[in-house]
């Protein structure tokens, strides 16, 4: 029997512009959707796509491994795009190189910001989402409950989540290079998701006076009642804006119009006697019209920017990094001897349960037709329980149990 | 006229050597992007203190010869630099003033500073004029770092890390400005007082006051704001300076 492999195809802030990253998102409400689609394209395909505003990935386990250009092609497809448009930004990876790129992902070591923990809740929400699709098998579980490990280990055992450790705290840093610091300065935050919520807690905690918009209103009136904010309605983006000096946003633009429009942007710095204005878009899709950018006394980012910032921040780091990268390759080596150890003893532990299987059911039928739905449960759980033990020993305890099992068996 | 004697150039001397290496480690922060050095921070009162034993060599009221009012201007400019060490980019500007006066001091000697028989409103006309170019120096070095910082944040926000917050920059520009209009509306009433005349020069410096005082209503109306009252205050301090150096030539 060969062993499934594992292999992600994906695109990130490394390999492609916002321009191209906001194509290829895929909101919360499609990823049920692609998953189907996924179902019926490569059947007997464990699957979990991670989606953040810096990356998509879809990460696969199957044998044999679906073609790079039948993945390419699929997201493209959902997404109504051309293979052409990805193609150049796109990266596919494979075994060992895929197991790698997935423990540094969930540890942050490839975001924006170094050390990010953010990542690591959207991978545990990816994995979620995946399992609750069917689309999880052992190969990918494994994984992710490794790599989310390997995250736990990165972030305690090195200082790497020190310092500028989340798109917030790199926002935060450019406020720093137009304003001295946040205390009386009004902070608008547009979008009470989880983004928002980070970037909220950072910013009222460095002193300034928060403002939510949110389109449900009731969401921004319960972040700005936790961080000591006002919340305003949609509607009300120009007034909340007149207020702000700064101003965060998080929520993506809908198909047809930016958020914050030129027009608007210039009659709230009219409003405002054109004190600087701070602007940093963390949406995909941008929700700020890139001609705000241009306008006097106005300084727009987007996570292009940020990333930028961010890598700057990483100069000088190299050592915290190297030591995070150890961990990475400690847990990458353990995860692929396990993999390796769980195939050979594979087919032993397949004839074990087959023959306490095989036992268990010639019981269960010399039971009385109307207790043998019972019976059957009953030594169903029996059998499991008595296996559990030694299978999980034998993982462990090396090839003494391996030939030990056998000769008391007889397999 | 007997030769000053010699720790009456030796101090001088020393600042002024002092204020040129600090001169050298703030432009090379600037240029290397760098900031945070604390050489400057322990160079600039060091300066000041050979400056001021200096004075006491003198043996009289330091304020009556072109020796004394350089050796003042030295000062002035590296103490402003020190009070606003935190933005040390300011440093490009303020240390090679500080340093060319410091070094100029002991070569204008007992030369009496204006004529023997000023009157006391042209005495006065003096130290307002200088006081209030020394304060319309920070707006147009703060209005310069204004623009370097803005153009960085609006090209690559990369390089914006050395230079100090456009907050702070603006709010020295504004100190700048509101402590060079009164002295300049005094020197210009005093020189007015004096010559009863209007002259060229009298005319033209009523044109650069003109301009520092609209530029100050503007910018506290805040009508105007961020690189434009930066362009302005670059401006009217380059007019400034002729007027400054054609009235004293």
């Amino acid at each position: 029997m060969s062993r499934p492999r594992v292999a992600l195809l994906g695109l990130s802030h490394r390999t492609a512009g916002l321009a191209v990253r906001e194509r290829l998102a895929i909101p919360a409400t499609r990823v049920g959707p692609l998953y189907g689609e996924l179902k019926r394209a490569f059947p007997s395909t464990e699957a979990l796509l991670l989606g953040t505003c810096n990356r998509v990935e879809l990460y696969v386990a199957a044998e044999p491994l679906p073609a790079r250009e039948g993945l390419l092609g699929f997201l493209a497809s959902f997404q109504g795009l051309e293979p052409a448009v990805l193609a150049p930004h796109a990266y596919g990876l494979e075994g060992p190189e895929a197991v790698r790129h997935c423990f540094s992902v969930a540890s942050g070591l490839e975001a924006l910001a170094l050390g990010e923990t953010q990542v690591l809740g959207q991978a545990k929400e990816a994995y979620g989402v995946a399992q609750e699709h069917g689309m999880l098998g052992p190969v990918l579980h494994a994984l992710f409950q490794q790599a989310f490990a390997t995250a736990k280990r990165v972030h305690s055992e090195t200082t790497v989540g020190q310092g500028k450790v989340s798109v917030g705290s790199v926002a935060a840093q450019l406020a720093g290079r137009i304003f001295q610091d946040l205390s009386g300065h009004g902070v608008l935050v547009i979008g009470a998701g989880e983004m928002g919520e980070l970037a909220a807690t950072h910013l009222a905690e460095a002193g300034g006076n928060l403002l939510v918009v949110n389109r449900t209103f009731a969401k921004a009136e319960a972040l700005a009642r936790d961080r000591g904010g006002k919340a305003f309605r949609l509607e009300d983006l120009g007034e909340a804006l007149a207020q702000a000096d700064i101003v965060v946003s998080s929520a993506p633009a809908s198909a047809d119009s930016f958020l914050l429009t030129s027009r608007l942007v210039q009659d709230a710095q009219r409003r405002r006697r054109r004190r600087p204005l701070f602007l940093i878009d963390l949406a995909v899709p941008r929700s700020i019209h890139p001609e705000v950018r241009d306008l006097e006394n106005v300084y727009a980012y987007d996570l292009d920017d940020l990333e930028k910032v961010a890598r700057e921040n990483l100069k000088g780091r190299s050592e915290e990094l190297d030591a995070c990268r150890a961990i990475v390759e400690e847990q990458v080596a353990g995860f692929l001897k396990d993999r390796s150890e769980r195939h050979d003893l594979q087919p032993l532990i397949t004839a074990l349960r087959a023959k306490i299987q095989g036992m268990r059911e010639q019981e269960v039928a010399r039971f009385p037709l109307e207790a043998r739905a019972a019976a059957e449960e009953a030594t169903h759980r029996l059998v499991n329980k008595i296996l559990h033990d030694p299978l999980e020993a034998l993982k462990t305890e090396g090839p003494e149990a391996v030939d030990l099992l056998r000769r008391l068996f007889k397999l | 006229m007997p030769p000053p004697m010699p720790h009456v150039w030796l101090l001088p001397a020393l600042a002024a050597a002092l204020l040129a290496a600090a001169t050298a480690l703030s432009a090379a922060d600037l240029f290397s992007e760098r900031s945070g050095r604390r050489l400057p921070g322990l160079i600039l009162p060091a300066s000041a203190a050979l400056l001021l034993l200096s004075f006491l060599g003198l043996r009289r009221f330091p304020m009556t010869t072109g020796m004394d009012i350089l050796s003042w201007v030295a000062l002035g400019a590296a103490g402003v630099h020190l009070a606003c060490l935190r933005v040390s980019a300011l440093g490009v500007f303020l240390l090679p003033v500080a340093a060319a006066c410091a070094a100029a001091a002991p070569l204008a000697g007992e030369t009496p500073w204006g004529s023997p028989d000023q009157t006391p409103w042209m005495r006065f006309h003096g130290w307002a004029a200088l006081l209030g170019q020394v304060a319309f120096a920070l707006a147009f070095a703060t209005g310069a770092l204004y623009l370097v910082q803005h153009r960085r944040l609006k090209a690559d926000p990369t390089r914006s890390g050395f230079l100090p917050p456009l907050e702070v920059l603006d709010r020295l520009n504004l100190l700048g400005l509101l402590v060079a209009l009164p002295c300049w509306t005094g020197a210009l009433l005093a020189a007015l007082l004096h010559t009863r005349a209007f002259s060229p020069l009298v005319l033209f410096s009523g044109g650069v006051w003109t301009l520092l005082a609209v530029l100050t209503g503007v910018r506290l109306a805040a009508a105007l704001r961020g690189p434009r009252v930066a362009i302005l205050s670059i401006a009217a301090f380059l007019m400034s300076l002729l007027v400054f150096l054609g009235g004293h030539r």
